[in-house]
């Protein structure tokens, strides 16, 4: 207990006393240096409790009582073997004792290990495969395997916010109070204590200024995209960017043609499902069992207020809040149904389920239970039709007649191909067998079949027809002179075409929707068991089923609800419809075990569910709508896009749901090279160098443009640099305020394009472009508020550690024995002191 | 087994190399062995013949005594990004797929009864019968490219998690328990066992996080196996901004693919003789091809750090150092120290050549990976702690160091720390100075850490054992043989004072450790604010330090609070601060995710 404290506490029991008495156990306690370790305890269990994942800190229970087992059997057989090495020892030569003792303490200690290895281990180790061993909590250890502390539902914060969040700041707060008053309290002024009152000095400005940095600091990431290629095919200067997105928070963007209004957002979770089911009521692909119902994160609501627009660019009177966040799905598409539309056609939605008395598709067969449940959108061609491996169902509603009797015309029983042909003013089609190389004419026309395909060689790409596949036809059609290739989609007879001979302008094939004036073709794919239900006005349905061997079979009037035979073990049923449908993009939650850790928390693949409301007015009721959005790590830029919403009341809005975006105080940056540096020989990349020009914006030429590079390790700081086109003292007045100042950013290289640069490489080697390019790069754009007063904290802390374990003890020494020798002088004693046991001089030096 | 059918096996699982290349960010290691080196339908020794050449184990032991692949040793490849040896490469390989230094395989004792049928071989354990065969990893590379069928039902790659090998056994050898024990012994599995029962292994366990990480491994190693001849690349090209190419890419009239060619040949034909000519003139030949491209010097180093194993010997030689130096502490027997001290330089030289040869071959300051930092650690520690012996005159701290070597040496050297293949560092590590004082610092600290915790150890088994005559036995003769021989030694009085020279010593190391702890934790965060735009971001390998770093700062405040108990209080914290670091060291790098990936 050093001198000034004593007297401090002195001083304070005599002082404050009466009212002022609880001030004096106030200074006591943040003058305790037992409060102060206590705190210190306190932020490393934090830190602990924030990094390990709950699963861990449980499963660590598991392993201490493993260690506990081998350190209790080193113990025993190594301590026994001690015991027993020293009385049979006892007698001998005190080195050769220790000896002994120490080989007896090794040996059994191998022992112990060796046989608890053997005989215990293989009970105690837990196998997860066979659920055998010990464990301890294993059911929450498994749950919580990844999940930290700070990732659990009530939390959702990332590290930085855990460390950010009140509790650790109070103890952090208090610790910083804990050192200022114990320094001014316990420690003396003089210059032994030097070292440590540097120390603590370097500790309280490292907290201050990691107080202000944590308040001012920015930080986030640019994406520079390359200009469009110059005359050599290299890339030209790229767009500006005159911002950056924000590391963390995230915003919903809302458009309404009047540009891009960013809402911040907080709240919104990170790492949790919540109402995965959020506006979608009844769905197709769960009633259909194309996907599970999907239960995670039910059992938690989200309801985060999206506040009103501040730039004015969109209406104030529509609001909009986030009901539910799915932290990392992949969206698909799904149907739900919702009320008809008071004006315009509804869309109908058909279930059919079918029934096996025989295995199909590796499923047992059973006539009770549905094996396949279908849905069909009648509306939509490319949901008109299922189809599994020999069997397609097609649902209609209202086929008109001469489709009806194409597709239920004869064909021979061995035709695997036909095509049905309805000349101008027949009644019904004439079904002719084809096989590709097969030539016929019929009613003046000639005929070549020149391809037979069971996919189309180019994707569909006919609007509404999108993602379809159907076989295809590709016939060759002669009327007099004029030559045509009609391709006839079995599936799609109506986007058919015609490819004439010669070229359109702009060298585009010249084709037509096909002249169904001159010859209407449907193609009959009769490779399979083909349905197809035409369901009418008043519910019935008919049914037409083409039989392998070709035989039609018709069933009428099959009213819902009913089943009816396909096959001799298979069964169709009608089995459910819905009005009104409605297309939907919804989350459906990837698996964990397929969850890549780097994109958990980053809302990289998450989705949120947005809900839209425009007010009751006079003219109309109260409109709601849930929307679900992907996150877009950057606007405009991906192939991800905003969401189009349309409104009752003819307005629409564009949403997007994204980072914050930031804007680069008065410049903008825009890339003008990108190299990336191999090892020799092409090796792993050593380097990446973004090259970039910083230029004004705003009409005002405050700096001059200039060019510079960014690099791993050596960041571009701007929008100040270093110019030589300054003198010396303005250069370094400006050096010193940018050091200062939070509006000087720092630009780190981040990444890159390397599937670009891979591919261009590809084509330097060719010959064809002078070298390698990438279309774009990744720069981390971040302020440094306050950093040189946490790097004096740094620096105070570093050299007063070695003066106050050094300097201090030599500068005592020195004293110590000064003082030793007049004590001894004037005592005129020649007595040596005793090491362990200073002299009272001494003592009161060393405190 | 028909050899028809291995051989279709064996092209079907040459066959299945994935060409997927991802290029690393700044923050990844630049490792990707397999995927980087994918090359299909590459024969350096031309196509392997169909039927296959059918070759017992024993015809290929005999073959492999017979020929001398020394001049192929020292020929520079390129493989996984940097240029090094052909010796090398075949060491990473074959420690890769066998998960040992070496491959093993059952040859017929000489006189044994020769086998009737091949299945035999590995159906019961026969000591008397059987031989482990040992086969040079070179040799077991080149054969993979030139004969890969003969390894399609042998034990060559390794499974280390035990479920799923019991499950490759079981499913290979249903109901023959004696043939599962013998291959579950043998920690290896075949390629036709990886083909045809992985994915229902998959199927079944694949939820399981150790069985996908298993069967992953495992795949690995398949793919690596298969692709043996596409890792050959040995042709140097002219520039060094151009990559390196396989033999097939030469010209068939070059000298060097006609060498390679015999090499196959006389190798199928288990003609010794003539292996031996076609292996010294591919050797020649392919060294001769743009010699400027690769330094025969440090060809001829990385071969001598091969064939060394230093890090093995001077692990003993630290070993053997600590014994003695302990028993001389307790024995006071003055030659033992002579003995202790001797070994213990020894072994900072053997360990000491070992790193600087390891950072020649890298071109970079090897410490940039779990095993580099380990050996970097333990030989920073073991120089500190040998300095602080020497000064204090203590011997004691001679006896960390070499625990500290012992110890940290062993771990790295005989456990599956990853690292031990040299590799290019990250590049976000390859643009920094600030990284080699800042890893450098905090290994410094942490080898201090260890040696503080052996001196604590000291101190607790003094101090619990204070009560028991060999203790103060023990103390007077440590005073007696510490150096510290100032006055008369009492059996009490030198307990106490052997005590207070071991308090002396745990806060020697622990003071230092905490400074450079400190200074190495700043000079990350320096670094940090460069590379990652913010000087502190709660990274768990960031936190942990600074709680290691917390525990001693505890450690220095306690000892102001607890009066006459402040050496015992300090020697438990220093073993609590050492399982601290050792969590963080080793911990934090293996079972939390983190931007310290490459630590």
């Amino acid at each position: 207990m050093s001198r000034k404290w004593q007297q401090v506490k002195r001083w304070d029991d005599e002082h404050l006393t009466g009212a002022l008495l609880p001030v004096n156990w106030v200074l006591r306690l943040f003058s305790s240096v037992l409060f102060g370790v206590g705190l210190l305890v306190v932020v490393a269990i934090y830190g602990a409790l924030a990094s390990l994942p709950v699963g861990l800190l449980i499963t660590g229970l598991t392993w201490t009582i493993y260690g506990l087992t081998l350190v209790g059997c080193m113990a025993l057989v190594g301590g026994g073997a001690m015991a027993l090495a020293a009385r049979l020892s006892r007698s001998g030569e005190r080195g050769w004792r220790f000896f002994f003792i120490v080989m007896a303490m090794i040996i059994g200690g191998l022992v112990a290990i060796v046989g608890w290895y053997h005989l215990a281990w293989p009970h105690l180790r837990y196998d997860s495969i066979n659920s055998e061993g010990f464990r301890v909590f294993g059911a929450v250890a498994d749950e919580y395997a990844d999940v930290t502390i700070r990732r659990l539902p009530f939390f959702e914060m990332t590290e930085l916010e855990f460390y950010s969040w009140w509790p650790l700041r109070i103890v952090l707060v208090m610790f910083v109070i804990t050192m200022i008053v114990s320094t001014v309290r316990r420690i003396a002024f003089n210059l032994p204590n030097l070292g440590v009152l540097t120390v603590h000095t370097g500790i309280i400005l490292l907290g201050l200024g990691s107080i202000y940095y944590g308040a001012m600091k920015l930080e986030g990431d640019v994406l520079l995209l390359a200009g469009s290629p110059g005359r050599d095919g290299m890339p030209t200067e790229g767009p500006p960017q005159g911002g950056f997105y924000d590391r963390i928070k995230v915003a919903l963007w809302v458009n309404q043609g009047r540009g891009w209004d960013q809402r911040l957002v907080r709240g919104v979770p990170r790492y949790n499902a919540y109402n995965l089911n959020a506006g979608l009521g009844e769905s197709a692909l769960e009633a259909a069992e194309v996907i599970r119902p999907i239960e995670e994160g039910q059992s938690r609501s989200l309801a985060v207020s999206v506040p009103p627009s501040r730039s004015g660019v969109t209406d104030g009177d529509i609001q909009y809040r986030i009901v539910g966040y799915a932290p990392y799905a992949e969206q698909q598409t799904d149907w739900v149904s919702v009320p008809p539309p008071k004006s315009g056609p509804a869309n109908p939605l058909r279930f059919v389920e079918l029934y096996s008395r025989v295995p199909v598709a590796g499923l047992p067969g059973d006539d009770t239970r549905p094996m396949f449940r279908f849905f069909f959108v009648p509306g939509q061609p490319r949901l008109r039709l299922a189809q599994i491996p020999m069997f397609v169902v097609d649902y209609r509603m209202g086929l008109d007649e001469a489709s009806w009797r194409e597709f239920t015309a004869p064909a021979p029983a061995e035709a695997r191909h036909a095509l049905a042909i309805t000349m101008p003013g027949e009644d019904g089609p004439t079904v002719i067998p084809i096989e590709e190389g097969r030539t016929f004419e019929w009613r003046g026309l000639s005929y070549e079949v020149e391809q037979l395909l069971p996919e189309p060689p180019f994707p569909i790409i006919t609007e509404g027809f999108e993602n379809t596949t159907s076989s295809v036809a590709i016939v060759r059609i002669t009327e007099g002179d004029e030559v045509r290739s009609r391709w006839i989609y079995s599936r799609f007879p109506e986007i058919s075409q015609d490819l004439l001979e010669g070229e359109q302008e702009g060298g585009m094939p010249n084709r037509s929707g096909a002249d169904e004036d001159l010859v209407r073709i449907r193609y009959l794919d009769l490779t399979g068991l083909h349905v197809v239900i035409d369901e009418r006005e008043d519910g019935l349905a008919r049914v037409a089923v083409r039989e392998p061997g070709n035989t039609v079979r018709v069933i009428e009037d099959v009213a819902k609800g009913q089943r009816f035979s396909v096959l001799d073990a298979i069964d169709l049923k009608r089995s459910g419809s819905w009005d009104h449908a409605e297309e939907v993009k919804r989350p459906v939650p990837v698996p964990e075990i397929e969850r890549e850790g780097e994109f958990i928390g980053t809302h990289d693949r998450a989705m949120v569910a947005v809900e839209i409301t425009v007010p009751a007015t006079p003219e109309a009721p109260e409109y709601k709508r849930v929307v679900w959005l992907e996150f877009l790590k950057y606007l405009n830029i991906g192939q991800r896009e905003a969401t189009r919403v349309e409104l009752p009341d003819g307005r629409s809005v564009r949403l997007a749901f994204g980072r914050a975006r930031r804007v680069l105080p008065g410049f903008q940056v825009r890339m003008v090279d990108f190299e990336m540096v191999a090892y020799d020989h092409r090796g792993a990349p050593r380097d990446y160098r973004s090259t970039v020009r910083v230029e004004p914006i705003g009409g005002v030429e405050w700096f001059q443009p200039y060019v510079r590079k960014t690099q791993l390790n050596a960041p571009l700081r701007a929008p100040f640099v270093w110019s030589d086109e300054r003198n010396a003292f303005m250069n370094t007045l400006g050096f010193v305020g940018s050091r200062l100042d939070p509006a000087q950013f720092k630009f780190a290289q981040a990444g890159w394009d390397a599937q670009g640069w891979e591919e261009t490489q590809v084509r330097a080697d060719l010959g064809e472009i002078p070298g390698p390019y990438a279309q774009f790069t990744i720069l981390l754009v971040g302020n440094n508020p306050g950093i040189h007063v946490i790097a004096l904290g740094g620096v105070l802390m570093g050299i007063g550690t070695p003066w106050a374990f050094y300097i201090k003890p030599w500068m005592l020494k020195r004293r110590k024995a000064k003082v030793l020798a007049e004590h001894e002088r004037k005592k005129g004693s020649s007595k040596q002191p005793d090491p362990i046991a200073p002299s009272g001089a001494a003592q009161e030096i060393t405190a | 087994m028909n050899r028809w059918l291995l051989a279709i096996v064996a092209s079907l699982f040459a066959s299945t190399i994935a060409m997927a290349q991802y290029a690393p960010a700044g923050n990844e290691h630049p490792t990707s062995d397999a995927d980087v080196d994918a090359h299909d339908h590459v024969h350096p020794f031309g196509p392997s013949p169909l039927p296959p050449v059918g070759q017992s184990p024993e015809q290929k032991a005999e073959f492999a005594q017979a020929i001398d692949l020394g001049p192929l040793r020292s020929v520079a490849v390129f493989h996984d990004g940097r240029v090094k040896i052909l010796d090398t490469l075949a060491r990473e390989k074959i420690r890769t797929l066998t998960g040992r230094e070496t491959y093993e395989e059952l040859v017929l004792a000489p006189g044994a009864e020769p086998l009737s049928s091949e299945v035999d071989r590995y159906a019961i354990a026969d000591p008397e019968r059987f031989n482990k065969g040992r086969f040079d990893p070179l040799f077991v590379l080149l054969d993979l490219s030139i004969d890969p069928a003969h390894y399609a039902d042998r034990p060559l790659i390794a499974v280390d998690y035990l479920p799923v090998r019991q499950y490759y056994l079981q499913g290979a050898f249903p109901g023959d328990e004696a043939r599962q024990d013998l291959w579950l012994r043998m920690t290896r599995v075949s390629p036709i066992m990886i083909e045809t029962l992985s994915q229902s292994i998959f199927d079944r366990y694949g939820h399981l996080e150790p069985v996908r990480t298993s069967i992953g491994r495992v795949d690995n190693a398949l793919r690596q196996a298969a692709n043996a001849g596409g890792t050959l690349r040995v042709v140097a090209p002219p520039e060094l901004d151009q990559p390196w190419v396989h033999i097939e890419d030469l010209p068939e009239s070059h000298p060097a693919r006609m060498a390679s060619l015999e090499l196959g040949r006389a190798w199928r034909a288990l003609d010794a003789e003539a292996t031996n000519r076609a292996v010294a003139t591919l050797a020649a030949e392919l060294n001769a091809i743009n010699p400027h491209t690769h330094s025969d010097t440090r060809a001829r180093l990385e071969l001598m750090y091969n064939r060394g194993n230093l890090f093995d010997l001077g692990m003993t030689a630290y070993g053997l150092s600590f014994l003695a130096l302990v028993l001389a502490f307790g024995t006071g027997r003055k030659w033992l120290i002579g003995l202790g001290v001797g070994l213990l330089v020894g072994a900072m030289i053997l360990h000491g050549t070992g790193f600087v040869l390891r950072c020649i071959i890298a071109e970079r300051f090897a410490i940039q990976n779990q095993f580099e930092s380990m050996i970097g650690l333990s030989i920073f520690a073991a120089v500190v702690a040998f300095g602080m012996m020497l000064f204090k005159r203590q011997w004691l701290f001679g006896a960390a160091a070499a625990g500290v070597g012992f110890l940290v040496l062993i771990a790295a050297t005989q456990t599956a720390i990853p690292g031990q293949s040299i590799g290019r560092e990250a590049a976000i590590l390859n643009t920094s100075v600030l990284l080699k004082y800042h890893v450098t610092t905090v290994l410094v600290s942490y080898g201090l850490i260890t040696v503080g915790f052996i001196c604590s150890l000291f101190y607790l088994l003094v101090a619990l054992m204070s009560k028991r005559q060999e203790a103060r036995d023990a103390a007077a003769l440590a005073l007696n043989v510490g150096g510290a021989s100032e006055g008369a030694p009492t059996k009490e009085r030198t307990l106490a004072r052997t005590l207070d020279d071991l308090d002396k010593a745990q806060m020697t190391a622990l003071q230092l450790a905490f400074w450079t702890l400190g200074v190495g934790v700043l000079l990350g965060a320096w670094w940090a604010d460069h590379s990652w735009g913010r000087w502190w971001a709660w990274d768990p390998k960031e936190t942990w330090a600074l709680i290691t770093w917390i525990v001693y700062l505890i450690v220095i405040h306690v000892r102001l609070i607890t009066g006459n108990r402040k050496a015992l209080m300090t020697a438990w914290l220093s073993v609590v601060g050492f399982g601290v670091m050792v969590w963080t060291y080793f911990g934090v790098n293996l079972l939390l995710a983190g931007l310290h990936a490459y630590a």
